[in-house]
């Protein structure tokens, strides 16, 4: 039983760890990890800042409502609306997603195709997939962009000035904020779930302490 | 078990008596509870039933509650299932429990029947309540296959695509069949509807009517346990078996502790590792579902990917088919491969020992091979981990009648 045992556990543990390592594989580059935390709210404010400066003009959040990022972001909904919808000359409201401006058609012709929707992007992709895409975009001499880790992409350098302006550890930095605040709009709930889990697993934790304590008690006379 | 004591009325109380003229109450309670009596030596194994009962009855309340929310059409069922996760109270719990409750009904479940093949639980007088229970297993694969079409991400769509082709390899009828499954030519919103119908009622009443049976079958035989000997042939002068206890309190309890460990293993996941590193929810399906877009790999989730390294090991679709049939198929007729007259592993010969070992590496081999995009090494790795898959069958027929087993001891042991 015992061997059994330990086998099917060993076996568990190096299936986890092989496919672990095998899911890294097949991007151009190695993705860098994105050391971020939706915990960080003064992070998660820098980021829905830079989202609103850099990216809300091409990419909507179609499933993030305005209020609830000021909620969750320590803002009020009239400073929700200050921070997201001011590209919306004063017609934006608490209520709305935060939405672009950006006719999907003129963005067709402009870049080739409609920029995604980026609600979900960074648990589709991946937070390190999208640290790493934001920070490997390169000028060429003559002029052209690219990007290592993703080849023939449509979107242009839009960080670049950011980039320019800034030291290379402060514009990673500042990545990391951006990211962090598309981590925390692709799952709201999460630092509720986070900081909740460990009240969950002390409870269970004093939960499994009793009920041993009550096993025990009862198998007494069980020889 | 089978006898009964009298019901002292009285000392039930007014209502209770009340109810036993009309229901027989208090005799069920005794037969399947109080006075059903289970073996002292239960180990860690034995924990799983009870734990599949308890996931069983969380995917059911958790499920209830997500059909509250969720919109079973193809223009709206991604959404709602964000909608679910964003503006419902408590929604990404209920559905973080729904979503981790189906991958560890299979972790339960997969436990459950090892145990199972280990102590010969399926040997005469249990083959019953082992086809059975590879009944809820079938049905529990069904279910959980569609399922996992609701969200209606890309992985749904194409899973869901690839699994239902599979019927087109049937000669003459198949492509007629697999059309018929989904209503269309593609997976599309009336595959949606009937998926979600078959998944809120018609598979999980079927469902909790095979676990009633398992549990009336089981009752009838009794438990097995890691000895597997009969604890009914050694009873003391009441007539109750010497090396039994009765259920409850002492199993009760125990299975209490039981849930709780399991609860937190469980709470760890839906709190800090709902997506189980891409396993229990895949990445692309946070894309909805576009059926003019296939995803460059395409794997099925995690409890079924042994089966499906078997599908794509054989060459041809329809022979590959079989063999994954074939390998479920197998498991049923385990009462009648395993000739051994022991049944615990603790007492059988190396054969059996070296066997099983090699079947457990297989079934976790191919698991990881079914999640990887196909390569010539790969291909032939899960063809020879196939071939070892169903030689454990093969070898258990042949080696079981003449195993060199341990004499078994009167009593079970601790």
């Amino acid at each position: 039983m015992k061997s059994m045992l330990k086998l099917v556990l060993t076996s568990v543990a190096l299936m986890v760890a092989s496919v672990a390592q095998a899911g890294g594989g097949s991007y151009p580059i190695p993705l860098e990890k994105a050391k971020i935390s939706v915990l960080d709210q003064a992070s998660l404010q820098r980021g829905a800042d830079l989202y609103a400066q850099y990216c809300m003009g091409c990419h909507s959040m179609k499933y993030l409502r305005v209020n609830r990022a000021a909620r969750d972001l320590g803002w009020s909904p009239e400073e929700g609306v200050a921070h997201f919808q001011h590209i919306r000359n004063g017609q934006g409201k608490p209520t709305d997603m935060i939405e672009t401006t950006l006719n999907p058609e003129t963005a067709k012709q402009a870049f080739g195709s409609v920029p995604p929707d980026l609600s979900l992007q960074a648990r589709l992709r991946g937070t390190d997939w999208l640290y790493t895409f934001l920070r490997s975009y390169e000028r060429a001499e003559d002029g052209t962009i690219s990007n290592k880790l993703f080849p023939g992409v449509a979107m242009p350098h839009i960080l670049e000035g950011l980039q320019n302006s800034l030291p290379p550890a402060e514009f990673d930095a500042a990545v990391g904020d951006l990211v962090n605040f598309m981590d925390y709009a692709a799952e709201p709930a999460k630092p509720q779930r986070l900081m909740m889990g460990w009240w969950v697993l002390g409870f269970l934790a004093l939960l499994i302490m009793l009920t041993y304590l009550l096993k025990k008690e009862f198998w007494r006379d069980v020889k | 078990m089978s006898e009964q004591k009298p019901v002292d009325s009285a000392s039930n109380g007014r209502l209770l008596a009340w109810i036993d003229e009309r229901f027989p109450l208090t005799q069920v309670w005794n037969e399947h509870v109080a006075q059903y009596y289970a073996p002292k030596n239960f180990n860690f194994f034995y924990f799983f039933g009870a734990l599949a009962l308890l996931v069983l009855v969380n995917q059911l309340v958790t499920g209830i509650w997500l059909t509250m929310s969720y919109k079973p059409d193809a223009q709206e069922a991604f959404n709602s299932v964000e909608y679910i996760m964003r503006d419902v109270e408590w929604g990404w719990l209920i559905r973080y429990m729904h979503s981790t409750g189906a991958s560890a009904f299979f972790v339960v479940i997969y436990f459950h029947m090892f145990r199972g093949i280990m102590y010969g639980s399926y040997q005469k007088p249990r083959e019953l309540v082992w086809i059975i229970g590879m009944l809820i297993f079938l049905v529990l694969m069904a279910e959980a296959f569609m399922g996992y079409l609701l969200p209606w991400g890309q992985m749904s769509y194409w899973g869901a695509q690839v699994i239902i082709s599979l019927f087109g390899a049937i000669p003459v009828i198949g492509e007629a069949m697999a059309t018929w499954i989904r209503g269309d030519f593609v997976i599309s919103d009336v595959t949606l509807n009937r998926f979600f119908a078959l998944h809120v009622i018609a598979l999980p009443l079927v469902l909790v009517l095979l676990v009633y049976l398992h549990i009336v079958a089981l009752h009838k035989v009794g438990s097995n346990n890691p000895d597997g000997i009969d604890i009914k042939k050694n009873k003391n002068e009441l007539g109750l078996p010497k090396d039994g206890i009765p259920f409850h309190p002492y199993y009760s309890v125990k299975d209490m502790f039981g849930a709780a460990v399991f609860m937190f293993f469980f709470a760890a996941v839906i709190f800090f590792w709902p997506e189980g590193g891409g396993f229990f929810l895949e990445a692309p399906n946070f894309e909805p579902a576009d059926p003019m877009k296939t995803p460059e790999h395409i794997a099925p989730v995690w409890y079924f990917t042994p089966f499906y390294a078997i599908l794509r090991a054989v060459p041809d679709k329809l022979l590959g088919v079989i063999a994954m049939g074939m390998a479920i198929m197998f498991l049923f007729v385990l009462p009648w491969l395993d000739r051994c007259k022991v049944r615990s592993i603790r007492y059988r010969g190396w054969q059996f020992k070296a066997n099983l070992s090699l079947f457990v590496v297989s079934f976790f081999v191919l698991g990881y091979l079914g999640t990887q995009a196909p390569t010539p090494f790969l291909t032939l790795l899960s063809q020879i981990f196939t071939f070892t898959y169903f030689a454990f069958f093969v070898i258990l027929w042949l080696t079981s009648p003449m195993e060199k087993t341990k004499p078994l001891p009167e009593r079970v042991t601790g």
